[in-house]
C-alpha cells in the first residue's frame, strides 16, 4: 500500500493474457507521441474497412474544425455488422438481450444483419435519405440498436433520446433535430412498471408539421393510441415484403459525416446536441474495446448503460 | 466363375456427369490428393488410421487401450477402454473457446418465430436438465423415452441423456400411441419425456395424450413423465407421475447449473432408436458412444465440407437417425450452427424452406428425395423468388435419389453451383458410408458414389462373390467393421445375427438389404431394397430405375413400382404412379400409354409396367420411404395384414386399394365385353 492509497495490482495469468501487455503499450505511447499521424494511420487502416482509402490523416487547417481520415469511404454498419456474417463471426451472438422477467432473446450478427436491412428499407420507405435525422426514444430492447444501424446503413444520423426523459425533453430535442421520422414503442418495463412511451412522443410531437411518421414497436403489448396516416406499428412494416426487403446495400459516407447526434445531459446548461463523426468515432470505439477492455472472442461483454 | 445367383440385371444408362468448381474444390476438407491420401491409409493402416482420428476429434478422460476387438463376431468393440462422455464433447469443450456466444442451435416455427440458442446457452439448459433427470433417478445404462416435436428441448433432452450415461430412445412425434406403446414396451424406459404437443401443416398435434394413451396399455411402468409447456393447450396431467419441464427446470434445487458428465466407456450405448419399418416390425438399433460420435464429426468435416463460417440445415426430424447424427451429435460435436425447423415445408406457403435459406444464409442443405420430388411438383417460383445464393453444397438422403429429382435440386436450388452429394447409410450404418466427397470427387445424378475412406463395400452376388460386371447388380455388403456400426439390436442379440449378418457368415459380410451396381468408375448406384427386386421373365429388375425412368417423364412427379405374381412372367411389374400439378389425367389410356413407351425407351420393353394406376399420394413411412411392401399387397389384391404402425397416412392406402378394385372391375366388365 502506498502513501496515497492502495495499488491493485494485475495477476501474472491476466497480464500474460492481456491484448495490450506493458511494453507494448509503452511502445504505443511512444509512438503516439513521436509520430502522430502514422500512428493513426496505422491503425485507421488496420481495424476499419473501407470503401476508399482516406488522403489525409488529419487537416487541421481550420481550426478548431479538425477533420480525420479526410476523403475516406466507409459505412458503420458494415463495420459493425456487415463484414463478420462472411466469417466465423456469423452465428455469434451479437446481442443477448434479457427482460426483468428473464425472457432472453439472442440475435446473431447474420439475425441482426437481416433485421437492419429490412428497417433500413422500411426506413427508406418512409421518405428517409441521407443526411435525414431520425429521432428514436426507445426502451432497451433489441429494435433499438436495430433502429441505429439501420440510419447508419442508409446514411441518415439518429439521435437517441434516453426513454427516461419526459416528454417536454423529448420535443426540444425533435425540435432541435428537425427530424420527419421518430422511432418508439408502446411502452418500456422498469422496476415491474410499464412506461407509456407512445403518450409522451404524441405530445412531444404535437401541432409539429415536420413529422411524418411516428414508427411504434409493439413491445408491452398495451393499447396505445394510434394516429392514423402518422402512427405505424414496427412490426406491420417489418412483416411486408414491400417495404422489408432483406437486402440493402450500405451506404458509402464520407469519414468525417456526421453518424449522429447525442445530447449531453444538460447538468450544466441546456442540453447541447453534440455530433461525432463517423471514421474518428468508429476507430477510437473498436481500440478502446481492444485496449481498456481487453476484449477477446471469446468474451461475453455487459456494459449496464442505458443506449441512451 | 458359372453363373451368380441374385444378380441384379441394369437397364438404365445415366450418363451425366457434374465436377465441383474450382474454387469449391480449393476452398474443401477434403480435395482429390487428401482424399487419396485417406483411402491409401485406411487401406494400408486400417487400425492406425482410426487411432489416429480417434485422438484428433474426440476429448478423451481416459485414453482407449485397444483400437479394435474382433475377438467375438458379430459383436465388435472399438477404441476398447476408453471413457468419454458425448455431451462434453458437444458441449464443454466449445463454452472454453471463442465458440462459447456461437448460435449452437437456431429453431424457426412454421410462424416464424424465431429461438436462438448459443453454446453457452445450451451447455446450462443440459446441465440443468441433466440434475432434474438425476432427480428423477435415472442412473447411467437406463432409458429415457423423448417423444417431442422438432424443438430446442429436444436436442436439450437428448444431451442430458448422455451428460449422465443414460440411454436415450427418441421416437418420432409423427407417431402414434400404438407405435409409441411397442417402443415402451421394447426399451422399457424409466423417464417419458414428451411435450404437450407440437405444430405441424399450421394445426397442434397432441403428444402427451398419446402418451397417455400408450402408457394405459403396457406392462412396463413409467416412473416420471416430463412434458414441455410448448403449445399451451390443457392436458390432463397425471399427480405423482407427470410434471411440467418448466417447473423442474425453474426449481434451483433440482436443476443444478452444473452436472459433473458421467464418464462411460466407448462402448457404453449411447442410444437406441427404432428403425422406420418400411421392411417389417421396427427393430431397436443400439449405437455406442464413441465410435459413432467419431463417424458424425469426421463425415461432417469430410461430406458437408463444415466450416467455422457455414449455417448448417438437416431437415430431417431428431426423430430419426439422419437428424440424431446430423441435426444434433456431429453438427454440435464440431461446434457448428445447426438450423431446427419445426413444420412442414409447404406451411404456411410453399416458399417457407426457401425463405428459412434467405433469412438464415443457411450453406449447406440436407435432405430427402421425397421432400425434394414434392416441392418440385409446385413448381419452381416458389424457389425463384427468393435469394439462395448462400446455398454451397446440397445433400440428400433416405433413399436413392431419381436423377431427374437430383438435376432439379441442382440447377433450381443450387443454381448449378452447390455440389450435391448423395449419402448413403442407414439407421444401422450411424453416418454415412457411399458418398462423393464433395471437393475430391465428380457427381453423377442418380449415383451414391464411392465407399468414404476407412468403409469398404462391395456389390456380391448371393455367394458373397464380388460381381464385375458393371451391367449388373447384386447385393450391398460392408466387407469390415467401421466404428459408427449399431452393436446390436436392442435385447435381441439373434435378431441382430439374423438379419445383418447370417447371409454372409463365413466372409463376416454385414447385409444392408440393399441392392445395387457398381460402375466402371467404382461409383455405387442402389438399387432398392433386395426384398423389392422384380423378377420378369428371368430378368431381375431393380425398382429404383424403373421408377426413375417414369420420374424422367414429363409428366411424373413420383412413382413407384411393385411386382405382382403372374402366370406367365413370373412377375409383373405394377406402377404407382403420381402426376405433376396440371396434368390432363382425363387422357387416362393415353398417358398410360405414352408412360410404358416412355419406359420401354430409357430402359427395355422387359420393363415396361404391365398396369399402371395413378393416384395422389404413394404410401410412405414417416420418414418418407416408400413402403413398397404394402403396395405389393395391393396390387396383388391381397388385403393388407402387415404392420402398418409406421405408415404415414393410413387413408393413402384405403384410397390406393379403392381405386385398384375400380380397375379391376372394370377390366373384368371390358374383358367380358369381349369374349361375349
Amino acid at each position: 500500500m502506498s502513501a496515497n492509497g492502495m495499488i491493485i495490482k494485475v495477476s501474472e495469468e491476466f497480464k500474460r493474457e492481456a491484448n495490450l501487455k506493458y511494453e507494448e503499450y509503452l511502445k504505443l505511447s511512444k509512438w503516439a507521441q513521436e509520430d502522430f499521424e502514422g500512428f493513426w494511420d496505422y491503425f485507421a487502416k488496420k481495424e476499419i474497412s473501407w470503401f476508399e482509402p482516406y488522403k489525409q490523416v488529419l487537416d487541421d487547417s481550420n481550426a478548431p474544425f479538425y477533420k480525420f481520415f479526410v476523403g475516406g469511404k466507409l459505412n458503420m454498419c458494415y463495420n459493425c455488422v456487415d463484414r463478420h456474417v462472411t466469417t466465423r463471426k456469423k452465428n455469434r451472438a451479437a446481442i443477448i438481450w434479457e427482460s426483468e422477467q428473464g425472457e432472453t432473446r439472442i440475435l446473431t450478427y447474420r439475425e441482426l444483419q437481416y433485421q437492419v436491412n429490412k428497417f433500413a428499407n422500411v426506413l427508406k420507405t418512409l421518405g428517409v435519405k441521407k443526411g435525414d435525422v431520425v429521432v428514436i426514444y426507445m426502451p432497451m430492447i433489441p429494435e433499438l440498436p436495430i433502429a441505429m444501424l439501420a440510419c447508419t446503413k442508409i446514411g441518415a444520423i439518429h439521435s437517441v433520446v434516453f426513454a427516461g426523459m419526459s416528454s417536454v425533453a423529448l420535443r426540444e430535442r425533435i425540435l432541435d433535430a428537425k427530424s420527419s421520422v421518430v422511432v418508439t414503442a408502446d411502452g418500456g418495463f422498469r422496476g415491474g412498471k410499464t412506461i407509456p412511451l407512445k403518450e409522451n412522443v404524441d405530445k412531444a410531437i404535437e401541432k409539429l408539421k415536420f413529422i411524418k411518421y411516428v414508427v411504434v414497436v409493439r413491445h408491452v403489448d398495451r393499447e396505445v393510441p394510434m394516429k392514423t396516416l402518422r402512427d405505424f406499428w414496427w412490426q406491420d412494416l417489418m412483416s411486408d415484403p414491400d417495404y422489408a426487403k432483406p437486402y440493402c446495400d450500405p451506404e458509402p459516407m464520407d469519414s468525417e459525416d456526421p453518424l449522429f447526434i447525442i445530447y449531453t445531459s444538460g447538468s450544466t446548461a441546456k442540453p447541447k446536441g453534440v455530433v461525432h463523426t463517423t471514421a474518428g468515432y468508429l476507430l477510437w470505439r473498436i481500440l478502446t474495446a481492444r485496449w481498456v477492455f481487453d476484449l477477446k472472442e471469446e468474451d461475453t461483454f455487459w456494459s449496464t448503460a442505458n443506449i441512451g | 466363375m458359372g453363373k451368380q445367383k441374385g444378380v441384379i440385371e441394369s437397364k438404365l444408362k445415366e450418363t451425366r456427369v457434374f465436377y465441383p468448381s474450382i474454387e469449391f474444390s480449393q476452398k474443401a476438407n477434403v480435395d482429390a490428393d487428401e482424399y487419396e491420401r485417406l483411402k491409401r491409409w485406411s487401406e494400408t493402416d486400417w487400425e492406425g488410421f482410426w487411432r489416429y482420428f480417434a485422438l484428433k476429434k474426440i476429448d478423451w478422460f481416459k485414453r482407449f487401450d485397444e483400437v479394435f476387438d474382433g475377438s467375438n463376431p458379430p459383436f465388435y468393440k472399438f477404441f476398447v477402454g476408453g471413457k468419454l462422455n458425448v455431451s462434453y464433447n458437444c458441449l464443454d469443450r466449445h463454452v472454453r473457446s471463442w465458440r462459447k456466444n456461437k448460435a449452437a442451435i437456431i429453431w424457426e416455427s412454421e410462424s416464424g418465430e424465431t429461438q436462438v440458442l448459443t453454446y453457452q446457452q445450451l451447455y446450462i439448459e443440459v446441465n440443468k436438465f441433466a440434475s432434474v433427470l438425476r432427480t428423477l433417478g435415472v442412473k447411467k445404462g437406463d432409458r429415457v423415452l423423448i417423444y417431442m416435436p422438432m424443438i430446442p428441448e429436444a436436442a436439450i433432452a437428448m444431451l442430458a441423456c448422455a451428460r449422465i450415461g443414460a440411454i436415450h430412445s427418441v421416437v418420432f412425434g409423427g407417431f402414434s400411441s400404438e407405435a409409441l406403446k411397442d417402443r415402451i414396451e421394447d426399451a422399457k424406459p424409466k423417464v417419458i419425456v414428451t411435450a404437450d404437443g407440437g405444430f405441424r401443416n399450421g394445426k397442434a398435434v397432441p403428444l402427451k395424450s398419446n402418451v397417455d394413451e400408450a402408457m394405459e396399455r403396457v406392462e412396463h411402468r413409467v416412473s416420471y413423465v416430463v412434458v414441455v409447456r410448448h403449445i399451451d393447450r390443457d392436458i390432463h396431467m397425471k399427480p405423482l407421475r407427470d410434471f411440467w419441464y418448466q417447473d423442474l427446470m425453474g426449481d434451483p434445487d433440482y436443476a443444478q447449473i452444473y452436472c459433473e458428465p458421467e464418464h462411460v466407456d466407448s462402448e457404453d450405448p449411447l442410444f437406441i432408436l427404432y428403425t422406420s419399418g418400411s421392411t417389417g416390425k421396427p427393430k431397436g438399433i443400439v449405437h455406442s458412444s464413441a465410435g459413432y460420435l467419431l463417424w458424425t464429426m469426421l463425415t461432417m468435416k469430410w461430406v458437408f465440407d463444415i466450416k467455422d463460417e457455414d449455417t448448417f440445415w438437416c431437415t430431417a426430424d431428431i426423430g430419426w437417425i439422419t437428424g440424431h447424427s446430423y441435426g444434433v451429435y456431429g453438427p454440435l460435436a464440431l461446434g457448428a450452427t445447426t438450423v431446427m425447423y419445426e413444420g412442414v415445408p409447404t406451411y404456411p406457403t410453399p416458399a417457407k424452406w426457401w425463405e428459412l435459406v434467405e433469412k438464415h444464409s443457411i450453406n449447406i442443405l440436407y435432405t430427402a428425395p421425397t421432400a425434394i420430388r414434392a416441392l418440385m411438383r409446385l413448381g419452381n417460383d416458389w424457389v425463384l423468388k427468393h435469394d439462395l445464393s448462400s446455398l454451397r453444397l446440397l445433400g440428400t438422403v433416405g433413399e436413392p435419389i431419381n436423377p431427374e429429382a437430383w438435376m432439379w435440386y441442382y440447377q433450381i436450388v443450387g443454381n448449378e453451383k452447390a455440389p450435391i452429394v448423395d449419402t448413403w447409410w442407414q439407421t444401422e450404418t450411424g453416418g454415412h458410408m457411399i458418398t462423393t466427397v464433395p471437393g475430391a470427387q465428380f457427381t453423377k445424378p442418380g449415383s451414391a458414389g464411392k465407399p468414404l475412406p476407412g468403409i469398404f463395400a462391395e456389390v456380391v452376388d448371393m455367394d458373397g462373390n464380388p460381381i464385375n460386371d458393371q451391367d449388373k447388380g447384386g447385393l450391398l455388403v460392408v466387407t469390415k467393421p467401421w466404428p459408427s456400426m449399431l452393436r446390436g439390436v436392442w435385447g435381441d442379440d439373434k435378431k441382430y445375427i439374423d438379419v445383418y449378418w447370417a447371409r454372409f457368415k463365413d466372409k463376416g459380410y454385414y447385409f444392408a438389404g440393399d441392392g445395387a451396381r457398381k460402375d466402371e468408375d467404382g461409383y455405387f448406384w442402389i438399387m432398392g431394397r433386395v426384398d423389392d427386386v422384380l423378377n420378369v421373365s428371368g430378368h431381375r429388375i431393380g425398382t429404383m430405375e424403373v421408377e426413375s425412368a417414369l420420374v424422367s417423364h414429363e409428366y411424373v412427379a413420383e412413382a413407384a413400382v411393385v411386382g405382382r405374381p403372374d402366370e406367365i412372367t413370373g412377375e409383373a411389374i405394377v406402377a404407382f404412379v403420381v402426376l405433376k400439378e396440371g396434368v390432363d389425367k382425363s387422357r387416362h389410356d393415353e398417358l398410360v400409354r405414352e408412360l410404358r413407351d416412355h419406359v420401354g425407351r430409357e430402359i427395355g420393353p422387359i420393363a415396361k409396367p404391365s398396369e399402371i394406376i395413378f393416384t395422389d399420394a404413394l404410401p410412405k413411412t414417416r420418414s418418407g420411404k416408400i413402403m413398397r411392401r404394402l403396395l405389393k399387397d395391393i396390387a396383388a389384391g391381397r388385403k393388407i395384414e402387415q404392420d402398418i404402425s409406421t405408415l404415414e397416412d393410413v387413408s393413402v392406402l384405403e384410397k390406393l386399394s379403392e381405386l385398384r378394385d375400380k380397375l379391376r372391375e372394370e377390366m373384368n366388365k371390358g374383358e367380358n365385353g369381349n369374349s361375349g
